[in-house]
């Protein structure tokens, strides 16, 4: 007997057959598992750059905060507040100095 | 990716003396039965890789694996655990070993190891699933290599609330100027921000007062200084009473500030009273964003259970005890906002009645001493009061208590002597000024001067604060984007992440409950305040259920490993040069058919870790044995019995070869019964493993606890019948055991009086026999005990072929490797055609017969 499972997609409500090992479920949403699989990125990289896809598509943050906030991570200092108040401090001054310019 | 090659225990947990169980880079299955030291294994793997073991040291109540983990008769002698590896420097660590001194393969395994994360105990089992929803995210947590992210979240979140201090401060600071400057002004009725043209009407309407021109821009305030100084010129010399005003302005001006300071100093206790006896009352009942999570899920899921403690609830009544509780909490956090601005501006005031007391000694300072008196002194004692305070109130409101806010208002107290002698100074200086000739003209010209250059001196402070306070607002803005950013982004990678562990959590109890109908587990994870974690599953057509109200005992227990399994596999993921798993007898309610299923995914899931598993039950030993060959892992498992155990030596583990070599050591110098009691054990463990291996028939017997007499028959017949090469070349080491087997039991397992005179060659004879037969079924090369080969049939042979006894008038073939048999037949069945009626003839025909 086929058990009926979970839709691939996570929710309850949309359930699927598993002999069917489907891509998708149905409600068309793509497969978790295939996107954890794939992914052979560490957790903290994968919450790092979802962190930093944020940050760079936010209209409203600068792009020199976003650029600074990035250095940050890649040196390595954003684990520091003080770090942090400073590169926002001088990405906010650079914007301003852009759209003077 | 290195390996355990062994585990060495001694003076731990139930191991006495030295034991080594050797894994030689491969699985082991261990059984022993209740009390014999098994765990024993588990702890010290745990102890050693994590420096604790979760049956003692997460229990409390004084246990501890310092205190309970060393052997009760080990006196002083230190626990001794240690793990050497199949690297190619066969690196050893022991306890207390320092990982970063190891080569980099073991130490990668030892970080991945340090969290126990591997190891599933019987006890653990219903753990996860018979615990509050918090407290089974705070387990899930663990599995989660979340620390360095956390710490970035900790910094933007710090950094967003240094921001949004420094906004607070700059604002506070620029209300204070600004007040002051309305205040001096005389224009009160503008406001909170204050444009250039507000002041410069202002000072224009003092200007007009006193017949000056106006001035059009602040920068011409100098200029109208010189003309205020032109029309006192006319006054004749001014400079005692310019001095002696300056003085009595600059105490006005500290007295000002005093006033309102010691109002605020008032409110500000009030309102941390008022806070201090709330948070008393709520300190244990709140956590705001679960509550109001709680009341969300309650009323939107239409819920009768709590989605905290799962326990069944009047929703009415809990929701409105948590409105309450919400109501509480807010007047709290109103409280603290109010007193955090208080204190805000009480540091504000104490700063400005700082700078009015300097302002006051500056100007003393020009004055004659006979003008002076002693007013020098009194400011100098209110000086170190408002020291004094501004010290008090630099602490963290959380640390404040009312009774420094009292103690730091009582020197601005009306009372207070301090502020006497300020006040009774500033009373004489205004007489002094009343005596002195001086027209009202000259001293409103005076006033206006001194309104004129304090205006000049706080304006270019309040413009600067303006354009901080517009930095920093938007500092504090980007700052609380980037938190949030972090914070959603962590969340929902780890939401992820859960859902995928739900898919495989689901899969395997799916696939080991196949054809009954549960299934649909599901984690759902909700990172509301500290978090919390719901399982559902589906029980027939109910859908979304908590397990525990529908499920068995022994579903439960299923339940609670393929959740850990499930969970392991994803560590795996993370650290993949780590493959150790440990599953310490989880299966006790499982009946054989589930067992069977779970041994089939234990061994097909995991077949590229290192497993060590342990059981009571020899039925289950059995059956993994069979599904090893079935799962073709046999050859990485090593099958391992502890045949008993004692309170001075632990569990009796040794390998075949150490038997056979205790057998010599103890013919020379051992009495018969030690001769007996040596061979006696080697002769039980070759009929345990010629039981396996040659499959043979015995009587079943309650608990599976065969001994040597209940297994010699059996093996006899059998090698007989069967294996008649190998009965002629054993002949006369096989039919002296069969006469002399029993002398184990007289002397070698039991004290019997009548059998003490059983001489040393008697027992001798027996040892050598045992020793013999040893010989004759365990080669020491591959280090196996003979099996049946596949072909020929009737042929028995160890692994590599070294030792053979061939099948009758049949040559002896090596066994030769599973692959290489399957790679000569491939295909051989391709051209073969089943012909289903001639078959079903055929067994009417047998049918028939039998009839």
């Amino acid at each position: 007997m086929q058990r009926p499972g979970r839709c691939r997609c996570g929710k309850a409500q949309h359930r699927t057959d598993r002999s069917e090992k489907e891509e998708r479920g149905k409600c068309g949403t793509k497969a978790r598992e295939a996107i954890i699989v794939n992914d052979s990125r560490t957790l903290e990289q994968r919450i790092l750059a979802r962190l930093f896809r944020k940050i760079e598509s936010d209209n409203s943050i600068p792009r020199g905060v976003a650029h600074r906030i990035r250095a940050l991570q890649e040196s390595s200092h954003l684990k520091d507040p003080n770090a942090v108040l400073k590169a926002i401090a001088e990405g906010v001054r650079e914007n301003a100095e852009n759209s003077e310019t | 990716m290195p390996r355990i090659q062994r585990l060495e225990v001694q003076d731990f947990r139930g191991i006495k003396q030295e034991v080594r169980l050797l894994f030689e880079s491969k699985s082991i299955l261990l059984l022993g039965e209740n009390g014999t030291g098994k765990s024993s294994f588990v702890d010290a793997l745990e102890k050693l890789f994590t420096g604790r073991v979760t049956t003692l040291d997460g229990r409390g109540q004084g246990l501890s694996s310092d205190r309970q983990g060393p052997h009760i008769g080990s006196g002083d002698n230190p626990p001794r655990i240690a793990v050497t590896f199949d690297n190619p420097e066969s690196t050893r660590i022991s306890l207390g070993f320092d990982v970063e001194r190891l080569p980099s393969d073991v130490r990668e395994y030892a970080h991945s190891a340090h969290e126990n994360l591997y190891i599933l105990r019987r006890l653990q089992l219903l753990v996860f699933i018979d615990c509050q929803p918090r407290d089974r995210y705070a387990m899930l947590r663990a599995f989660l290599p979340l620390s360095g992210v956390e710490e970035i979240e900790d910094a933007l979140q710090a950094a967003l609330e240094r921001a949004e201090q420094q906004l607070q401060e700059a604002k506070q600071g620029s209300a204070t100027f600004v007040a002051e400057l309305k205040r001096l002004l005389e224009r009160q009725d503008l406001g909170e921000t204050l444009s250039e043209q507000d002041v410069i009407g202002a000072i224009n309407r003092t200007l007009e007062d006193i017949g000056q021109p106006p001035v059009d821009s602040l920068q011409a305030i100098d200029g109208a200084l010189h003309q205020i100084d032109t029309s006192l010129r006319a006054f004749g010399d001014r400079t005692r009473q310019t001095g002696i005003s300056n003085v009595e302005r600059a105490i006005q001006q500290f007295k000002e500030v005093v006033s309102s300071l010691s109002a605020t100093l008032n409110s500000m206790a009030s309102t941390v009273q008022g806070l201090r006896n709330l948070e008393a009352k709520e300190a244990r009942v709140f956590y705001e964003t679960v509550l109001e999570q709680g009341v969300r899920w309650i009323q939107e899921e239409n819920r009768n259970t709590c989605p905290l403690c799962e326990q069944e609830i009047d929703s009415d009544k809990l929701l409105a005890r948590v409105r309450e509780r919400l109501e509480a909490m807010r007047q709290i956090l109103e409280l603290r906002r109010r007193a955090l601005q208080e204190l805000e501006q009480v540091r504000h005031q104490l700063r400005s009645a700082r700078e009015a007391l300097a302002r006051a000694s500056r100007e003393i300072a020009l004055i004659s001493e006979e003008d002076r008196g002693k007013c020098q002194e009194a400011l100098q004692k209110i000086g170190v009061a408002t020291a004094k305070a501004t010290e008090a109130l630099a602490a963290d409101l959380r640390e404040l208590a009312v009774e420094t806010i009292g103690k730091a208002n009582d020197a601005f107290r009306a009372d207070s002597s301090t502020w006497r002698r300020v006040l009774a100074e500033q009373s004489r200086l205004r007489k002094l000024l009343e005596s002195l000739p001086s027209p009202e003209g000259a001293q409103r010209l005076l006033s206006t001067r001194e309104k004129l250059r304090r205006a000049k001196e706080l304006w270019p402070r309040i413009s600067t604060l303006s354009g901080e306070v517009t930095k920093l607002e938007q500092r504090s803005s980007l700052a609380g984007k980037l938190a949030e950013a972090a914070r959603d982004a962590r969340k929902e990678e780890v939401q992820n992440i859960f859902d995928d562990v739900s898919d495989d959590i689901d899969r395997i109890y799916s696939e080991l409950h196949h054809d009954e109908n549960l299934g649909g587990i599901r984690l759902e994870v909700r990172e509301v305040g500290q978090g919390s974690a719901t399982l559902r599953g589906d029980y027939y057509d109910r859908q979304n259920q908590d397990p525990r109200g529908y499920y068995s005992d022994a579903h439960l227990d299923t339940l609670g490993l393929s959740i850990f399994l499930a969970l392991r596999r994803w560590y795996r993921k993370q650290q993949p040069e780590f493959d150790l798993l440990v599953l310490d007898d989880v299966l006790t309610s499982v009946d054989t058919a589930h067992s069977v299923t779970l041994s089939q995914i234990i061994l097909r899931e995991f077949q590229d870790y290192q497993l060590l598993l342990t059981t009571h039950d020899r039925i289950w030993f059995e059956h993994m044995r069979d599904i090893q060959a079935r799962c073709r892992v046999a050859n990485t498992f090593i099958n391992k019995i502890i045949h008993r155990w004692s309170i001075d030596e632990g569990p009796d583990i040794r390998e075949p070869l150490d038997e056979r070599r205790k057998i010599n050591a103890v013919i020379l110098s051992g009495t018969p019964q030690e001769i007996a009691g040596a061979a006696g054990r080697l002769f039980e463990h070759i009929l345990q493993e010629m039981r396996y291996t040659l499959r043979l028939s015995v009587e079943a017997k309650r608990g599976e606890q065969y001994e040597i007499g209940d297994l010699w028959p059996a093996f006899y017949k059998e090698v007989r019948t069967t294996y008649p090469t190998f009965y002629e070349q054993s002949k006369q080491t096989l039919e002296s055991l069969d006469v002399r087997w029993p002398i184990r039991n007289w002397i070698g397992a039991h004290f019997n009086e009548w059998a003490q005179n059983v001489s040393h060659n008697t027992a001798e004879g027996f040892a050598a026999a045992v020793s013999s037969l040893f010989d004759s079924v365990f080669c020491d090369s591959c280090r196996r005990f003979i099996e049946p080969s596949t072909t020929p049939l009737g042929q028995l042979a160890c692994r590599r072929g070294e030792k053979m006894y061939p099948a009758t008038h049949k040559k002896a073939i090596p066994p030769r490797p599973r692959e290489e048999l399957v790679r000569e037949t491939q295909g051989i069945l391709s051209g073969a055609h089943l012909d289903t009626e001639l078959y079903l003839t055929l067994k009417r025909e047998e049918a028939e017969q039998e009839h």
